[in-house]
């Protein structure tokens, strides 16, 4: 499969930098092409990494509600013993958007002590795991 | 509850005010120029009032900015006068009103405060299809890193002092005596309390998906918010970017949208938040603790310190939403720029409150 997804990406992003941008004059369009740019080239680095990052983030998030709160621990039991197939992306993004409301509930209520700092220690990792990066800017920044 | 049986905040359907597709950027170039005029006539009472040069700038993410000049009399022999129209977007990083700009605009004009001279204000839409303020187009440079650019050391940290004594005069501007009690709400000792409501609204209002880390860090915003000695006007943005340099003075403090009146230790949270070191401290010249000290010797007011790194958290969990406001826009489709999830500010935040 050549051109492959990669490849596709990436010289669309070449393209739009080196064809596009120069023709292009007038200021805003040219700074919504940089960041338009910049963001297919973060998804040209990550997508492939996404789905493995949705079953692993759904993993991990469920496994630490049964940990950390007796409340919700059935409904991750429930939804961890139905993973989607692995090959199915939406379906894993409705998993870990799922996994997520859980965890959404259980993280407010924690006090602080081990079962509040596993949490966070989840979320920092997955941080460092999240698939798609761009050259961010504040908002506003110029 | 079985997953998925009652709708998720962050399930709120449907898209925000104003969803509409994008129309060809010659013709919208056009129907403003025409539109401008339209109200410059209105305005001005003459009818030979032409618009020049008008353009749509890329600065600013939360407004529209056209600048042009109004020129005045028969064959354009008359005044001319530079001028921005600052037009509410389709879709923004922040919704906010342009009636309680124009007061508070208006209220500063005058004051030790440098603002922008609002010429003509709309904040119904009625002109330009959107609230709408005109202002005067001062002369200057907006340099997000001036603190941190070229000029000698002893440069930056006097402009440091003149920027923030500039924040410091915010905040002991007479708002009572101004007449900006019967437009803005005083939130009293509870500022901090407000504050999280407020942003968790915005949050609710705009979240596409579940935000566990933000659900985490406003549990203990809620737990730990501080209150308020004192009511002041707040700019709630202020940074080296919103303000003009005309050599190494400071001569016009910019984007008041989201001014408001709450503890001053909001702007000092803002200004000391780690993350936006880059624009507002020197390494080795002026730190936060310059920083405190010296607004703390201007206004008269002390500073909390405690309070100071709750409005820091608070800073960032603004800064996640702000974000997550221009995701919504721009999965709805009335918003040119692409943001990834606040994934970093999450991991300060925790950080931050030792989690």
């Amino acid at each position: 499969m050549r051109p492959d997804v990669d490849e596709q990406l990436t010289g669309i992003a070449r393209i739009l930098e080196r064809v596009v941008a120069p023709a292009v004059t007038d200021a805003y369009a040219a700074d919504v092409l940089m960041g338009v740019t910049a963001v297919l080239d973060g998804i040209a680095n990550g997508w492939a990494d996404v789905a493995g990052f949705l079953a692993w983030d759904a993993r991990e998030t469920l496994a630490l509600v049964m940990e950390c709160s007796p409340t919700h621990a059935d409904e991750a039991r429930a939804l961890a013993a139905e993973p989607p197939m692995p090959l199915d992306t939406r379906a894993l993004a409705e998993h870990h958007t799922q996994a997520r409301a859980l965890l959404a509930q259980v993280a407010p209520e924690l006090p602080e002590g081990e079962h509040r700092a596993r949490v966070a220690a989840h979320m920092r990792a997955r941080v460092e795991r999240y698939p798609i990066r761009a050259q961010a800017r504040m908002p506003g920044q110029r | 509850m079985a997953v998925g049986s009652e709708r998720p905040p962050w399930a709120a359907s449907g898209g925000l005010p104003g969803d509409v597709g994008s129309p060809d950027v010659n013709d919208i170039v056009s129907e403003i120029h025409e539109d401008l005029r339209a109200w410059a006539v209105a305005e001005t009472g003459d009818p030979d009032a032409t618009i020049e040069g008008l353009v749509r700038t890329s600065a600013g993410f939360s407004r529209e900015n056209w600048v042009f000049d109004l020129v005045s009399g028969p064959d354009r022999a008359g005044d001319r006068r530079a001028l921005i129209a600052r037009r509410d977007p389709i879709g923004s990083v922040l919704d906010t009103d342009r009636e309680v700009e124009t007061a508070v605009l208006r209220a500063l004009e005058g004051s030790a405060v440098p603002v922008p001279i609002v010429v003509w204000s709309d904040p119904q839409g009625t002109r330009l299809g959107r609230p709408t303020l005109v202002m005067e187009r001062a002369d200057g440079v907006c340099d997000w890193f001036v603190l941190n650019g070229d000029r000698p050391l002893a440069t930056r940290v006097a402009i440091a002092h003149r920027l923030y004594d500039r924040m410091a005069d915010i905040h002991t501007f007479d708002w009572r005596a101004a007449g900006l009690g019967a437009v803005l709400e005083d939130p009293g000792t509870a500022a901090a309390t407000a504050a999280a409501d407020h942003w968790e609204d915005q949050l609710r209002r705009v979240q596409l998906e579940p935000e566990p880390e933000l659900e985490l860090i406003l549990a203990w915003l809620r737990a730990h918010a501080p209150t308020s000695a004192v009511t002041t006007l707040v700019h709630a943005d202020f940074k080296p970017g919103n303000t003009l340099l005309t050599g190494d003075d400071v001569t016009l403090v910019l984007d008041w949208e989201t001014a408001h009146l709450g503890d001053p230790h909001e702007d000092l949270g803002w200004v000391t938040n780690p993350v936006r070191a880059g624009e507002h401290r020197i390494p080795d010249a002026w730190q936060p603790d310059d920083l405190l000290a010296r607004w703390s010797d201007r206004t008269g007011i002390a500073v909390d310190r405690a309070s100071v790194h709750w409005w820091n958290v608070l800073a960032n969990f603004k800064l996640c939403v702000i974000v997550l406001t221009g995701t919504r826009a721009f999965v709805d489709g009335r918003l040119d720029r692409v943001h990834q999830p606040p994934l970093a500010l999450a991991r300060v935040m925790l950080d931050m409150i030792g989690a």
